[in-house]
């Protein structure tokens, strides 16, 4: 999978683990941000619905289930 | 034939170049000074496989590379043309002034992670209730002294967002809006921060389309 270019990884010899720009950088952004549409939206994986709701409701982002 | 929603741009931006997912071609449906970037699409639904999230990604970040865009979140299906019209001038205030905050600046992510672990382990099985939750409350006093540390990126950014221990291993995860002209001068604060911090690791992601600051608490 491409991904964005790292701009920055920790350079200072001290990372024991450089990771690169993850699926959970992209899923963050990409299925918890960006705007919100009136429609319908229907996130499926591997055939099963997951998510099946008015996209004003939409998904909770993980971050936000985290903040409370 | 419904239609997938990638962005909403400015509507000088002409038509869009460029396909979508599964290869097809983009289009825009224009309303005002707003147009929303489109392909057609089958049904309500999309499968996000990674392959997908990584094409709409592309697809978004192609259409910042050529203006400002508000990114649409992904899965935005409507059913026809005219029901992005009505999408466009039902937002429309909203949309033209987030828009107008995003041009000419891109979202940086930044993770602060441990970079020997957590310094309170949250091992739920093998405690009591009260220890748990007193073992998690000091995670997130531990992540809100990083948060603190991390203030002085928030003087070179238009915006940001946060979140505290959104996962035990990252006390912190952060976007910021930042003009493209300063994002040298952010990351590099942001290397002093990560030399000066022993706790924790920080670590960049981008420059991304403005997904954190397409909707919710104004930009």
């Amino acid at each position: 999978m491409s991904a964005p270019r790292t701009l920055y990884a920790s350079t200072s010899g001290r990372t024991s683990r450089a990771e690169p720009i993850t699926l959970v950088d992209l899923i963050d952004r990409v299925l918890s941000g960006g705007v919100v549409v009136h429609g319908h939206v229907t996130l499926a994986v591997a055939e099963i619905d997951l998510i099946d709701v008015d996209i004003a409701l939409l998904v909770a982002a993980t971050a936000k289930l985290a903040e409370r | 034939m419904s239609l997938l929603v990638y962005g909403i741009v400015e509507a000088t931006s002409g038509e869009p170049r460029g396909v979508g997912l599964d290869g097809r071609s983009l289009h825009a449906v224009a309303e005002g000074p707003l147009a929303a970037v489109v392909s057609n699409h089958l049904g309500d639904r999309v499968e996000p496989t990674p392959d997908a999230l990584s094409a709409y990604e592309q697809t978004v970040r192609r259409l910042m590379e050529r203006g400002a865009v508000l990114p649409a979140r992904f899965g935005s299906v409507l059913e026809d043309a005219s029901a992005v019209l009505e999408l466009l001038r039902r937002r429309r205030k909203d949309l033209v002034a987030r828009l107008q905050r995003v041009r000419g600046a891109v979202e940086i992510g930044l993770r602060a992670s441990w970079r020997d672990g957590p310094p309170t382990p949250l091992e739920a099985r093998s405690q009591s209730g009260t220890s748990y939750l007193r073992d998690r409350l000091e995670l997130r006093q531990s992540a809100r002294r990083v948060a603190t540390e991390l203030e002085p990126l928030g003087a070179l950014a238009r915006s940001s967002r946060r979140a505290i221990v959104p996962r035990p291993d990252l006390p912190v995860l952060d976007s910021y809006l930042v003009d493209s002209g300063r994002v040298s001068e952010f990351v590099a604060l942001v290397e002093q921060l990560d030399d000066r911090l022993d706790e924790v690791e920080l670590v960049c992601t981008g420059p991304w389309p403005p997904y954190s600051f397409a909707d919710g608490a104004p930009v």
